[in-house]
């Protein structure tokens, strides 16, 4: 007996439907993971790219999709893959340092070949690169995303396993770093002093990094019941806390109202960990100042074989950084390289949410290319920085190359602190730098 | 930065990927219940079941109101505004939803045995 039909749906229908629904979303977005999608570029490309962080990794899962036969290889030895955003969650004790760390191979997508080794040179005449294992591997495309270098001996008497001892922390560069820094500021919690809180010149990875340190250090003492106990200075390099002109006049409000003194133009020279002084060069002649905490963040470069090489800018305010055009990512010389992440010279977007921005960028670029076409995305200098001021409050703060705010949800006001981009910092941009990483937003 | 509804999806996805191995095992529960409890459908209650659902539901609703800032280690006085209270709100309100819909079944079952 046949049951009559009506327009309600049946369970054969819906499973039919359902089928193919879902075939739709296997091919298409984030779920079209399993297979190349048909549009992807044949090629027979050698395709380097050098560093396996955020950046490197990033773009090794865009260019496997989007190219059906290049042969794609990763240089870089490092074993452990490092969440650099959770640093000063580490450092302020919010987190906990296996909260930072994964294996590299987790992240790496199938078929790419994993050279563990690390550039010593680069040779774009020759179109190759040479390993400190003394490999030579040669390209048809090179992507430089090989990070930048702390340059800990630019200040005299520093070295880093200073970190952890005589009051000496460090949120940069790996979370042993970080949990060693959190150990000092709670041994300061303890006992109170002075706290110095140093930004050097130049560029810097996560330039809101030693803003949120000193925030949170701040926050801390108030917490344990000894803010009256410390006194606290703000000591940068310039005449500014922040390159973004809003925000720059808000934290111009919120430190002092938080009781730090602001000492401009204090970049920071010397160390000395016994005596627990610092040396600052300023306007008017070196000045020593005793500390029982603090927080050095030392001048950054590129690695050191990109500064040697000729790929580095030759002179100019990015003098040693990687020489790209600042929309294209292409570099300016030699059109076959780009480059992306903190090893780029351009004037913002030392962040993971630039490498947010810019992966897709030189991805699709690298593939006009490789199809004679003229690079055909443009980075906008997109940053972003989820400024932390205390456990449980941040502000969000969005900006573009010409400093305009640029925000992903109009409803935030980015010079109010909110618990909103506190719960995005520690619940979801984890999860976002994840799909980043596999090349999903 | 401009917003994608897949890259928004990607971003849950990965959210969540820690926990899907508590999410299959739930998963399980649950159809190992429907199907249990589709060979029983006469002694269903399904107002009772109901009913319940939705007290638990509520339950789950104000308990997420009250801890979800301290399980994102902020207090009330970090809240500020209609922006934070609407978005405790909302996740609240997923919770419960969410707690809603996963004890259903269970609910439902519990009911079946104490009748059986």
């Amino acid at each position: 007996m046949h049951k009559k039909r009506s327009g309600r749906l049946t369970r054969r229908g819906f499973l039919r439907l359902s089928g193919g629904a879902l075939a739709v979303l296997a091919g298409t977005g984030p779920f079209g993971l399993l297979s190349r999608p048909g549009y992807a570029q044949k090629t027979a490309a050698r395709i380097v790219i050098v560093g396996a962080g955020a950046a490197g990794i990033a773009l090794s899962a865009r260019l496997r999709r989007a190219l059906d036969g290049a042969r794609i290889t990763v240089i870089d030895r490092r074993e452990t893959h490092l969440y650099q955003p959770g640093l000063t969650l580490v450092a302020s004790g919010v987190w906990k340092p296996r909260q930072v760390e994964s294996r590299t191979a987790a992240h790496l997508p199938r078929g790419v070949e994993w050279v563990r080794d690390m550039v010593a040179e680069y040779d774009p005449e020759a179109n190759r690169v040479i390993t400190a294992g003394g490999q030579r591997i040669e390209y048809d495309f090179l992507l430089v995303a090989s990070g930048l270098q702390v340059n800990y001996s630019a200040i005299e008497g520093m070295s880093a396993d200073l970190i952890g001892r005589h009051g000496i922390a460090c949120v940069y560069d790996n979370p042993r770093h970080a949990a060693a820094s959190w150990q000092m500021m709670s041994r300061f919690m303890e006992q109170g002093g002075v706290g110095l809180f140093t930004r050097p010149p130049g560029a810097i990875k996560c330039a809101g990094a030693p803003l949120k340190v000193a925030m949170l250090t701040e926050y801390r003492l108030r917490e344990a019941g000894t803010r009256d106990r410390a006194e606290l200075h703000y000591l940068p390099a310039g005449a500014g806390l922040f390159s973004q002109p809003d925000i720059n006049q808000f934290l111009k409000e919120h430190l002092p109202a938080r009781g730090f003194t602001i000492g401009w133009n204090h970049p920071l020279v010397a160390i000395d960990p016994g005596k627990k002084e610092a040396t600052f060069r300023t306007p008017e002649g070196l000045r020593t100042m005793g500390y029982d905490f603090i927080h050095v963040v030392p001048p950054m470069s590129a690695p050191q074989a990109v500064v040697d090489s000729p790929l580095a800018w030759q002179d100019g305010s990015f003098g040693g950084w990687l020489e790209v055009d600042q929309h294209t990512l292409q570099h300016r010389r030699y059109p076959n390289v780009f480059g992306v992440g903190d090893v780029v010279g351009t004037p913002i977007g030392k962040t993971a949410a630039s490498v947010k921005a810019q992966a897709p960028v030189a991805a699709a670029n690298l593939v006009d290319v490789l199809a004679d076409r003229e690079p055909s995305r443009r980075y906008n200098g997109y940053t972003s920085c989820p400024l932390i001021t205390e456990v449980g409050r941040a502000i969000l703060v969005e900006f573009d190359y010409d400093l305009k705010m640029v925000p992903s949800f109009s409803f935030i006001d980015p010079t109010e602190q909110h618990w909103v981009p506190w719960v995005l910092k520690e619940r979801m941009l984890q999860a976002a730098y994840n799909a980043m990483l596999r090349g999903r937003v | 930065m401009a917003f994608s509804i897949w890259g928004i999806l990607a971003v849950l996805l990965e959210a969540v990927r820690p926990y899907f191995p508590a999410l299959l095992v739930v998963l399980l529960i649950e159809v190992a219940l429907l199907g249990w409890l589709l060979t029983k459908r006469e002694l269903w209650r399904r107002q009772a079941a109901r009913k319940v659902t939705v007290a638990c539901g509520v339950l789950v609703f104000f308990l997420a109101l009250a801890f979800i800032p301290a399980f994102t280690k902020a207090g009330f006085d970090d809240l500020r505004g209609l922006l934070d209270y609407g978005v405790l709100l909302l996740a609240s309100l997923g919770c419960g939803v969410a707690a809603g819909i996963l004890l259903y079944l269970p609910i439902q079952a519990m009911l079946v045995l104490r009748q059986a």
